[in-house]
């Protein structure tokens, strides 16, 4: 093991202006140096033998040397560089250059300390020891006396001498113990000594040369190589590719071009760095060879290659080609994310085409997201040189977070059973991130023992609320999606129910709607499941009579008609009875709506009356309405629908953006988000007004639902709330819901009567 | 050494943290097995042994999320067993020791209903009303959601509201429970509340809606009774608003409602549900004509003497007064009634009575001037000047009293609180009986003109039906009239030994 005794030593700084202080730092100089090989033998575990290095400590004793060898006191230098010599000499020659410069430089300026002290022999023992160590070693004449300098060419003159040599081909290296000389390149400085020269090169005969060194003479060393086969040269980019020639690997290319290859024509694209150094395979049979170039994550270049005869065959530097597919991404929106294995990727667009990935070959699971509009995931299995049509179905995502409660064997039924039923939804796209959102729901203090306390059911239902809105907004960030279900089962030994959690992303309203299920009532399931499919952007059919059950009567009773409606225009009066819809005979007023809704809403009906015992038969143009959710039925699971709502309104949409927007805003109402409410339903009314009709559905359902947010929105909300409720108990036609839905008049009439009533928020 | 220590330290807290845990989920297990097993004595008849099991619940798992659920179905139970005391001591427990609970919320609307149930004045009402009121308040929709118990006490103070002639606290009351609650029991009720408060100001088209939404949703939701009520008020409003809007007559046709056991029907009534009851002149007997045809003799009154008229009270029971005092549909002594004054006497020759909203009846006696407001067979007060003279007395569906007087011919119309609100004349020659329909209407039988006076409950006239009635049928000497929840009219007329009917 070579020592290197200084490494951890600690040593102060000897720069100085004051002599005296210089003695001191000798002093501590020497105790520490008299220390250091205890230090060493403490850390030598920690040094990296085989990379010796300049240790800190040396540095800063060399460093320190040369400031005193420039303040003339260059006698206290000697000692300073004879340790940083001993130090280093030992790890010379290991081919770290900063070693050997330091030590030549300690030498040197030993060297003339020396010399300045009147101790030639000692300076010429270091330039023998300078040249032993390079024989080319010269010394900067310039810097140094001219005596100095005549003392060097006297030692070099003693030491060294010259050989030229001669190697027949061009190309062939030339090695005198382990050190490479260049043919040709005139005579080069050799310690004085025997010597045997190796000449070599592929598809040569090595030869070698014994010559004779003497100090002061040059002497020129020549030899002639024979050919013995054809030799293969070649270079590849990248390096590290494996030459296989007529099967047999035959060699592996390395290292980097040299600097004087300049790539050209289509290597010329590449920057020299990217190419190997030159690659000879010798031993290279005559005919015609196969060569292949193999690199794995590349495609194998193969080329014929014909050895005429014995002579060197170059090839063109070889490019090897990236191994690749392409996924071609039809109907990628503009601004959706493209995800692969869960890392973000940019998809190439080049005109009208579709967008590309080019990918290595391999399996891939592919996820393109589009805020809470909807996700897209599939598994992609890329091919070289083949490509793979992807056709993005965005669809709303319903994001899993599992299942909360010990009951292993009910969480496991219940999982698999809404898996089952929810993945039977072409619809939605069903995302499992129960293993991401465990540590989230953690984090959030979402546990089973807080929701069940949180249940509706439960007896501590209105304390200790979770911060639902940051809940909501946690999740969207970390597990983008458009709806969240979470799901608790009821007791953790024995569950036999659960409730179901389920939000929707923002801007949906915050709070979230519980479904409480059986586990094992899989029908329920598919109830909740089917809820997730709303059925929006349908229009109903509108006839323009209201009509009542009436015992005196066999089937519906017309009790209202519209004034210019459609039943007004196909001549039904109050009164008339309704006994066939198409033909199909109706006996309430249930059948009459049920058969409507079986024709498109603009088609002509067919309708067969009785009035006073008189039959007739109408033909009735029917109308069209536009649809507001229900607020109150149970069957809706509204967060699906804010999601459904959301993604419609991001299309171009055969319905009109304030309808949606109305179906929104009546959502974020119904959640309890008054305020919100109260922005969305004034936004439709300042940008739908001068389209909306005072009559059916519109104004009135947005004046209707606006007292309702102001009025819950609290008490100083009264007086513009009282003013909403006016607006919509004047309306004779408003309808809610739909064209023929429950009048609006008498609803907001009862409202203004209770907030007159000073009632303020009820 | 100290690893071990911490080691057994270790060991020692995880086994009584399982000790605890186990013994949390043991204590569970059990009070939901006192539940189940309580649940079953009450499905099986056996309330008393259902109480037991919720006892023990509670006094041995006071903490388990069961036992307000226990407390809660004790005071049901005590409710329902007419122990209104117990049952408002349950629920007082339950709402002092489980704070914020849903079933907290359940037991102050059980305290209300016990408040309805013992109500005697509109006062009672009121404070009944300010109870479910807090319910609103305490448990409202942004703490709880979703809660049943919410929506039954916006509707019960509602339809309080409504008795009390609040009509505005009314509407707004059932538009909370139908739009601010999720669809589920108490929706239709709301629906049907909210329709009848509209069709008492004249909406009916609005109220045709609601009361639409209330049939066409009973598939589902439907509360059999509640949708019954729609329908008849949906036939009612087709019979008094559409038909003659439409140019069509209110009445078709008349038939004779042949029952064969009775000689002489001189005293009938009808309920709203449809019910109707045959006094027979001859024999004494009562027969009851169920909603479905069916027809049932009580002869519980055939050794009674001075057969009054019958009438059904709000519970749809049928009341006959005898000489003995008034007997109930459901059995028992006949409920003497004794004049008031400083030489009370009992009553003998009660013509006719008519129950009200808070369990009080009023009678008209031949010994006794006006209209006398009876409750739990004490005189209470009498309707005063306005009811002297009275031959007949009805209620409608909110309470309001109808007294017909003969001289002069007209009909004084009562509040809730015996208040008279208005009087109006009659057309009737010899006005001898009068009736209410679900709508209000006022239907008065005319002996002299042999005919029945129709009128809006203000007065205004809407059709005089006979001598000829629809249909060909003649009336002869009518005796007693009455109108079910339809509008369907009945007239006993003992000289043609029949029922006539008018659809």
């Amino acid at each position: 093991m070579s020592p290197v005794p200084f490494r951890s030593v600690r040593f102060r700084s000897v720069r100085s202006q004051g002599r005296a202080r210089q003695r001191w730092s000798w002093l501590l100089a020497l105790v520490v140096l008299a220390a250091a090989p205890v230090c060493g033998q403490v850390e030598e575990q920690d040094l990296d033998v085989d990379q010796p290095v300049i240790s800190a400590d040396i540095e800063r004793l060399f460093q320190d040397a040369t400031a005193l060898f420039e303040t003339a006191d260059q006698a206290n230098t000697i000692p300073l560089f004879t340790q940083v010599v001993d130090a280093l000499l030992p790890l010379a020659g290991a081919g770290e250059s900063a070693i050997d410069e330091r030590l030549r430089a300690s030498l040197l300026y030993r060297a003339r300390a020396e010399f300045n002290f009147g101790d030639n022999a000692a300076a010429e023992r270091d330039f023998e020891t300078l040249l032993r160590l390079a024989a080319e070693f010269e010394i900067d004449r310039d810097q140094i006396a001219g005596r100095l300098a005549e003392l060097f060419d006297r030692t070099r003159q003693r030491l060294i001498g010259y050989v030229e040599f001669l190697v027949v081909p061009d190309g062939a290296e030339l090695w005198v113990q382990q050190r490479r000389f260049s043919p040709r390149q005139g005579p080069q400085p050799i310690l004085t000594g025997s010597y045997v020269a190796e000449a070599r090169k592929p598809g040569y005969l090595p030869s070698s040369l014994p010559f004779e060194v003497i100090a002061g003479e040059t002497r020129t060393v020549e030899a002639a190589l024979d050919r013995t086969s054809a030799v293969l040269v070649l270079r590849t980019r990248p390096t590290d590719a494996t030459i296989v020639i007529d099967g047999v690997e035959r060699g592996r290319t390395q290292g980097q071009a040299d600097a004087d290859f300049v790539p050209r024509g289509d290597a010329g694209a590449h920057p020299r760095a990217d190419f190997s150094a030159l690659l000879m395979i010798d031993e290279l049979a005559l005919g015609s060879r196969t060569v292949e170039v193999r690199k794995t994550g590349f495609r194998t270049f193969t080329t014929r290659v014909d050895v005429p005869e014995l002579r060197d065959i170059p090839l063109e530097p070889i490019l090897l080609q990236r191994e690749s597919g392409t996924v071609l991404l039809s109907r990628l929106p503009a601004d959706a994310e493209v995800l692969l294995d869960g890392k973000r990727v940019r998809p190439i667009v080049a005109g009208s085409g579709p967008a590309q990935l080019t990918l290595l070959p391999g399996s891939y699971q592919l996820q393109v997201t589009r805020g809470s509009f909807g996700v897209f995931e599939t598994a992609v299995d890329v091919v070289d040189r083949e490509s793979v049509d992807v056709t993005v179905e965005l669809r709303p995502a319903l994001v899993v977070l599992g299942v909360l409660g010990g009951d292993q064997v009910s969480a496991d039924r219940l999982r698999s059973g809404l898996f089952d039923e929810f993945q039977l939804l072409g619809s939605w796209s069903l995302l499992d991130r129960a293993a991401t959102a465990a540590p989230l729901l953690a984090e959030l203090g979402l546990d089973a023992p807080r929701l069940r306390a949180r249940s509706p059911g439960s007896a501590a239902a209105g304390a200790n609320a979770p911060d639902w809105s940051a809940i909501q907004k946690t999740f969207y960030q970390r597990l983008p999606g458009s709806v969240y279900l979470l799901t608790v089962l009821s007791n953790d030994v024995m569950a036999t129910e659960a409730d179901l959690w389920i939000w929707p992303a923002p801007p949906g309203p915050s709070r979230p709607e519980v479904r409480s299920v059986v586990v094992e009532d899989r029908e329920a399931l598919k109830r909740l499941a089917t809820a997730f499919v709303p059925s929006i952007g349908q229009r109903r059919p509108v006839i323009g009579a209201d009509f009542l059950d009436s015992a005196l009567a066999a089937g519906p009773v017309v009790a209202r008609v519209r004034p210019g409606g459609p039943a007004d225009q196909a001549g039904l009066l109050v009164g008339d009875q309704v006994t066939a819809v198409g033909g199909v005979p109706v006996f309430s007023t249930a059948d009459l709506r049920r058969e409507i809704a079986t024709h498109e809403a603009g088609e002509t009906v067919a309708l067969e009356t009785q009035t006073n015992g008189n039959l007739h038969r109408v033909e009735l143009a029917t109308g069209r309405s536009f649809v507001v959710a229900d607020l109150a039925d149970p069957d809706i699971v509204y967060s699906a629908l804010t999601a459904a709502l959301a993604a419609e309104l991001q299309k171009v949409s055969d319905w009109p953006r304030w309808v949606l927007e109305l179906n929104l805003a009546g959502i974020v109402l119904r959640s309890g988000d008054n305020e919100a409410a109260v922005e969305r339903l004034r936004r439709i009314e300042t940008t739908a007004v001068p389209t909306l009709d005072q009559s059916g559905l519109g104004r009135a359902q947005i004046d209707y639902w606006l007292g309702l947010a102001l009025t819950r929105a609290g008490t100083r909300f009264r007086d513009p709330a009282r003013d909403a409720f006016a607006r919509a108990a004047s309306s004779a036609e408003g309808r809610l819901e739909w064209d023929e839905g429950p009048w609006i008049a008498p609803r907001a009439r009862a409202r203004l009567e209770r907030l007159g009533a000073g009632g303020g928020a009820p | 050494m100290a690893t071990r220590t911490r080691y057994r330290i270790a060991l020692w807290l995880s086994a009584v943290f399982l000790a605890a845990t186990a013994a949390i989920g043991q204590d569970e297990s059990a009070a939901q097995r006192l539940l189940d097993e309580g649940r079953l004595h009450k499905r099986n008849g056996n309330p008393d042994a259902a109480l037991g099991e919720y006892r023990a619940l509670v006094e041995r798992f006071p903490t388990s999320r069961f036992a307000p659920t226990a407390l809660l179905e004790s005071a049901q139970i005590h409710f329902q067993a007419n122990r209104p005391d117990r049952a408002e001591a349950e629920s007082q427990r339950l709402i002092d020791g489980y704070v914020d609970s849903v079933e907290s919320a359940a037991a102050r609307v059980l305290q209300a209903r016990v408040k309805l149930a013992a109500s005697q004045s509109l006062a009672d009402l009121e404070a009944a009303r300010t109870l479910l009121a807090r319910v609103a308040n305490l448990y409202g929709p942004d703490r709880f959601g979703s809660l049943p118990a919410r929506a039954e006490a916006r509707v019960l103070g509602a339809q309080a509201s409504a008795t009390l002639g609040d009509r505005g606290a009314a509407l707004s009351g059932f538009l909370e429970a139908m739009e601010d609650e999720p669809r589920g029991p108490w929706t239709q009720h709301a629906e049907l509340g909210m329709a009848q408060t509209l069709l008492a100001g004249g909406e009916w088209l609005s109220a045709v809606q609601l009361l639409q939404a209330v049939v066409e949703r009973s598939d589902s939701t439907g509360a059999a009774d509640v949708v019954a009520q729609a329908r008849t008020l949906l036939t009612a409003i087709h019979r008094m608003w559409i038909r003659p809007a439409a140019s069509q007559p209110r009445w078709t046709t008349a038939r004779r409602l042949n029952l064969p056991t009775l000689r002489k029907p001189g005293a009938l009534a009808a309920s709203l549900k449809g019910r109707v009851v045959v006094g027979d002149e001859a024999s004494s007997n009562l027969v009851t004509i169920a909603t479905d045809g069916t027809m049932a003799t009580t002869a519980a009154t055939a050794t009674s003497k001075n057969l009054g008229r019958p009438w059904f009270d709000p519970d749809d029971r049928v009341m006959v007064s005898v000489a003995e005092g008034v007997l109930a549909e459901s059995g028992g002594r006949a409920q003497t009634l004794t004049s008031g004054g400083d030489k009370p006497k009992p009553l003998g020759r009660i013509l006719a009575g008519a129950s009200g909203l808070f369990g009080q009846w009023f009678i008209i006696d031949k010994d006794l001037d006006g209209v006398h407001v009876f409750a739990g067979g004490e005189h209470r007060s009498s309707l005063g000047a306005a009811s002297v003279g009275a031959v007949d007395v009805a209620t409608g569906a909110d309470g309001t009293v109808y007294v017909l007087n003969a001289r002069p011919s007209k009909v004084a119309v009562f509040g809730p609180s015996n208040q008279l609100i208005r009087s109006f004349s009659s057309t009737a020659e010899k006005p001898l009986a009068i009736d209410v329909d679900a709508l209000g209407n006022v239907y008065v039988l005319d002996s002299g003109r042999r005919a029945i006076v129709v009128t809006s409950s203000e007065g205004a006239g809407l059709q005089t039906l006979g001598p000829l009635l629809p249909g060909g049928l003649e009336l002869r000497s009518p005796e007693d009239l009455a109108v079910d929840g339809t509008g369907r009219i009945y007239v006993a007329d003992p000289k043609l030994a029949v029922v006539v009917v008018l659809e």
